[in-house]
């Protein structure tokens, strides 16, 4: 048993032979994990420099994969390095004489291997995470830490350690050269979700009509390796695998089989491939094979799209690559000779390729079943992860006949017409379908039909999608899913634009199951292009509700509530702004009497101020802006110098009436151009914070219009900001 | 004991071993010679298990080696092509062999280390050539194991450091029982080492004999008569190879030695001396009668 699958001794070597780069890895990690917390405490010893007494410092809210960032790094980076480093003794032939002629099996030699640099990676996360985690809590006053989603967070760490420890052990395997382990390995990696990647897309892009995104096996995001550079490299950004536990698994269970598959051939694995490109004639063609098809792809790609040019240029570019890797790891010309024929298997498979492209757009598109022919229906219409508008409702199924037929003469429809780009009207049956894009609807469903589901992005007609909308208004568990709201996670649920002072957690409570009470009695067609922002509104007439979910892995909700549309909800939001609207009035007042003062201190231009006025039909009138500003929504006070004269007009009317501003925004506030005040009046403190920045703030209560008064207001704009910024 | 029946194996189509059959007794010497690239570092690598022949096989004590951890923990070997961990010194590998071989005896080590003057604790990258393939040595004796394997183990040893090695595996072999196997393409080498040796050429064993009747069993006569004479004069007498200078004939024979110089004295001789052969001269005219011509070295 000991020798047989497991050596200790072997093991000890191993880690031995990691010592340098798994100190360097670790030493590295940790500076990683302690820099944010220490940037932090040197701001903290900032704020405390300058802070006034009294003052509150609110600590930073960090996620799990902040405090522990070190993990998935270490996961990702170091373990194939470790891997290769390890196991490229097997590339020396005396090296690979010396550990093949020990009393081990090649079984105990891969597994004592793989055990040593587990160790050292787990041991690195555990130490650098723990070091992170400890830097972070140990300043309560500077961090906030969230757990939320370690659990799927250390499963991303796992998937990216076994996945890259298995493909780095495969390519060093089957080869016997630092320079074939390192290609086979990206090979293995990056080639099949490559080349699946780059079929779907030309599918897709022959073939609209194919929810191929719907198909999660299909997303170069299911392998969160290459879906972390995929994204990296077109997106610009890291994807949320951290809450895909669908991809972290899939990963797993594919960097397990290649751990497995390593295992397997590094049993096969002779000691005389060392120094070899690779372990056999067959492997060492395969390889070539499969890496003259990262080009040869596209020239198959660009056959179909009629690009002969093109396509001849990749194709000599592809023949080029094929005898370029055989020379380049065998040094021997007469091999490329040798491995002409395999050009045929290059050609096999790009025709192969070729005829998937082709052929799936083909045989989909002869589906066109009959309503007769269709079990039931699901509207999976979902296009983000982040999306949280209709999260559970694509489980749900429809068999109602009416939707089954329409579904069916659309799909008809759709299938005559999918490549038409101005159609016009086609009649189908007793229908007339116009096939302009803006008069349809579009939505991805699931046709049930036997065994089989098929995916498919479905052009409605307006009026078809009306009828559906009708049909799916009257389905119980379906408008109920659809229009239960997610619940907020604790202190994220805000309601802008401009919730008062005197709103506590009991009235967002309360606002919260207001609008949940209106929106259950929202027809669903409204509530539907509600959800998705299909809706104009009015400025001023609405407010936004935004939060984090506490359910569906932490969706970013946001939608409006516009007056006309939630009207009990928005009345209660705006009650907050009425309370100590009078008071705020007379700030303005004592603000706008003293202009001529402030004048006489600073160019007007760098004072602006909003004022909201309700008006005789309970709408606002908003006057806002500096002096330029004023002018144009004052069209009768144009001159510069009267400036100041508009908001004195402004403030009698809205004295003078007896209502309340109805408007969502009814916040007064002045607005200072920080970068345009007098050099004299810039602190230091506030400078290299604020140089480009305009400063938004509400006047103080006890606003005084004088230069003190103007710092003194600039000093709470920053607590301000520190607060809500 | 080792048992290789009809052993083979190939690369790249090319046979480096063919159908070697051979006994190699617990306890011997076994020296084998052979030219280079006669398949004599393929043998020892099949017997160490870094190989898998392709076809034959190779027996342990009637175990097969190939994967077999119980076997192979009885070998050492210590290869033509060193091994040695990047920037490490003697006592570094010295744990490393302790790590892997559980009979590793410490006491040995420090003995041989030091009777060999090799320092343990200089990189043996900086190590000359000979003293790299003496710490190899020490290293593959301290394992203790039942079977140990050297391939060209003398090269690069200076004559006093060849005889001291011999030495050392002869102390080896009586002490402890031990079976030694020694390649080298300099049958000088191994001569005055080996209790058995045999002689593969192109991946073939073609003679396999132990070292006392290699040496006995063939002679060279020196000759000459007054009269004219040749070849046929010597009927019924076992000439493995005969040339004649004027009226004296030089011959290799095979057979009683005794017998042979009673018969040749009866026939009035002017000149009959009886010389013994070098094991190089016993293999070169083996193989010539063989078939085989070729130096040895």
């Amino acid at each position: 048993m000991k020798k047989t699958l497991f050596s200790k001794g072997l093991y000890v070597e191993g880690l031995r032979k990691l010592r340098v780069l798994g100190f360097i890895a670790l030493a590295l990690m940790i500076v990683i994990q302690i820099a944010g917390p220490i940037t932090q405490y040197f701001s903290y010893l900032d704020w405390l420099e300058y802070s006034e007494p009294g003052e509150v410092y609110y600590p930073d809210t960090v996620s799990f994969d902040l405090v522990t960032l070190s993990v998935p790094l270490t996961a990702a980076l170091v373990t194939p390095i470790m891997v290769l480093m390890l196991f490229s003794v097997f590339n020396k032939r005396s090296a690979s004489d010396f550990y093949h002629s020990l009393p081990y099996t090649r079984v105990c030699l891969y597994l004592s291997n793989m055990a040593a640099v587990f160790t050292w990676i787990i041991g690195i996360c555990v130490i650098s995470g723990c070091v992170g985690l400890l830097a972070y809590i140990s300043f309560p006053k500077l961090f906030s830490v969230v757990f939320d989603g370690a659990f799927n967070y250390l499963l991303t760490s796992v998937a990216f350690m076994l996945v890259s420890a298995g493909v780095c052990a495969l390519g060093s395997a089957m080869t016997g050269t630092l320079f074939s382990n390192i290609a086979v390995s990206l090979l293995v990696m990056f080639l099949p979700r490559f080349i699946l990647t780059v079929m779907t897309m030309e599918i897709g892009n022959n073939a609209w009509y194919l929810a191929l995104d719907r198909l999660a096996v299909l997303s170069p995001t299911m392998n969160v390796y290459v879906g972390t550079l995929y994204y990296l490299f077109f997106e610009g950004d890291f994807p949320n695998f951290f809450e895909n536990t669908a991809a972290d698994i899939y990963t797993i269970v594919l960097g397990i089989i290649y751990i497995a598959l390593a295992l397997l051939v590094f049993t096969k694995r002779k000691s005389e491939t060392a120094t070899q490109p690779a372990l056999s004639r067959a492997v060492q063609a395969t390889v070539r094979i499969l890496l003259t098809m990262v080009i040869g792809i596209f020239s198959v790609i660009l056959f179909i799209e009629g690009e002969i040019a093109g396509c001849i240029i990749v194709t000599l570019i592809s023949i080029v690559a094929y005898f370029a890797y055989e020379l380049i790891t065998t040094h021997r010309w007469k091999n490329c000779l040798r491995a002409l024929p395999g050009l045929a298997i290059v050609l096999g498979i790009s025709i192969l390729c070729g005829a998937v492209m082709v052929g799936i757009p083909m045989i989909s598109e002869k589906y066109t079943p009959d309503a007769d022919d269709i079990d039931s229906v699901r509207f999976v219409d979902l296009t983000d992860n982040h999306e949280w508008f209709g999260k559970g409702t694509d489980k749900i199924k429809f068999d109602d006949p009416e939707i089954l037929d329409i579904v069916a003469k659309t799909v008809k429809w759709n299938m005559k017409t999918y490549d038409t780009q101005y159609g016009g009207y086609i009649t189908l049956g007793d229908s007339m379908y116009y096939t302009e894009e803006e008069s349809n609807v579009y939505r991805t469903i699931a046709i049930k039909d036997g065994i089989f589901t098929r995916y498919r992005n479905v052009k409605f007609s307006s009026d078809d999608h009306e009828k559906i909308l009708d049909i799916l208004d009257e389905h119980e568990e379906y408008i109920k899913i659809l229009k239960t709201l997610p619940t907020p996670a604790d202190g994220t649920l805000d309601f802008y634009n401009g919730v008062q002072p005197g709103a506590d957690a009991s009235f967002y409570k309360k606002a919260f199951e207001t609008l949940q009470e209106e929106i259950y009695e929202l027809p669903l067609e409204d509530w539907y292009s509600i959800a998705k922002n299909m809706v104009g509104i009015e400025y001023g007439t609405s407010f936004d509700v935004s939060y984090w979910s506490d359910s569906y892995d932490s969706v970013d909700v946001w939608f409006p509530i516009p007056v006309d549309v939630f009207p009990r909800t928005f009345d209660m939001l705006l009650k907050t702004n009425e309370l100590g609207y009078d008071e705020r009035l007379g700030q303005f007042e004592k603000a706008v009497e003293s202009f001529d003062k402030m004048e006489e201190n600073y160019n007007h231009f760098d004072i602006s101020a909003t004022i909201y006025v309700p008006e005789e039909d309970g709408k606002a009138a908003i006057y806002r802006g500096d002096s330029t500003f004023a002018a144009y929504d004052m069209p009768h006070l144009w001159e510069d110098d009267r400036f100041k004269d508009g908001y004195v007009e402004a403030l009698e009317k809205a004295k003078a009436s007896d209502k309340k501003p109805s408007s969502t925004d009814g916040y007064i506030y002045m607005v200072i151009n920080y970068e345009k005040l007098p050099e004299e009046d810039k602190k230091d403190e506030y400078k290299h914070r604020w140089e480009y920045l305009e400063i938004f703030l509400p006047i103080p209560e006890d606003f005084d219009p004088d230069e003190a008064g103007f710092l003194r207001m600039m000093e709470d704009a920053e607590v301000y900001e520190e607060k809500y910024w | 004991m080792i048992t290789t029946t009809n052993l083979t194996k190939k690369f790249d189509g090319v046979c480096a071993l063919e159908n070697v059959t051979c006994t190699i007794q617990n306890g011997c010497i076994y020296g084998m010679v052979g030219s280079n690239g006669a398949g004599k570092s393929t043998f020892l690598r099949v017997l160490s298990g870094v190989y898998k022949a392709d076809g034959g096989e190779a027996l342990l004590d009637g175990e097969p080696i190939w994967e077999n951890p119980s076997t192979k923990a009885k070998i050492a070997y210590v290869p033509d092509e060193l091994y040695y961990l990047p920037a490490a010194n003697l006592m570094r590998m010295g744990k490393l062999y302790a790590s892997l071989y559980p009979d590793f005896d410490w006491q040995t080590y420090k003995t041989l280390a030091k009777d060999l003057d090799l320092p343990t604790d200089r990189g043996i990258n900086t190590f000359s050539k000979g003293m790299r393939r003496q710490a190899l040595t020490i290293l593959a004796l301290s394992s203790k194991p039942e079977y140990i394997f050297f391939d060209e183990t003398f090269d690069g040893l200076d004559p006093v450091m060849r005889s001291y090695i011999k030495k050392l595996i002869c102390q080896d072999v009586v002490d402890r029982g031990a079976t030694a196997i020694i390649t080298s393409h300099s049958l000088r080498e191994l001569e005055d080492t080996c209790d058995q040796l045999s002689l593969l050429h192109k991946g073939g064993l073609i003679l396999e004999s132990d070292v006392q009747r290699l040496k006995t069993a063939q002679y060279k006569i020196q000759i000459a008569f007054s009269e004219e004479y040749d070849k046929s004069k010597f009927e019924g007498i076992d000439i493995v190879h005969f040339v004649k200078h004027g009226s004296v004939s030089n011959m290799i024979v095979r057979g009683d030695k005794q017998e042979t110089v009673t018969r040749l004295s009866a026939m009035g001789p002017v000149l009959l001396d009886v010389l013994p052969l070098t094991l190089e001269e016993v293999f070169t005219y083996e193989m010539e009668a063989l078939g085989y011509s070729f130096n040895l070295d």
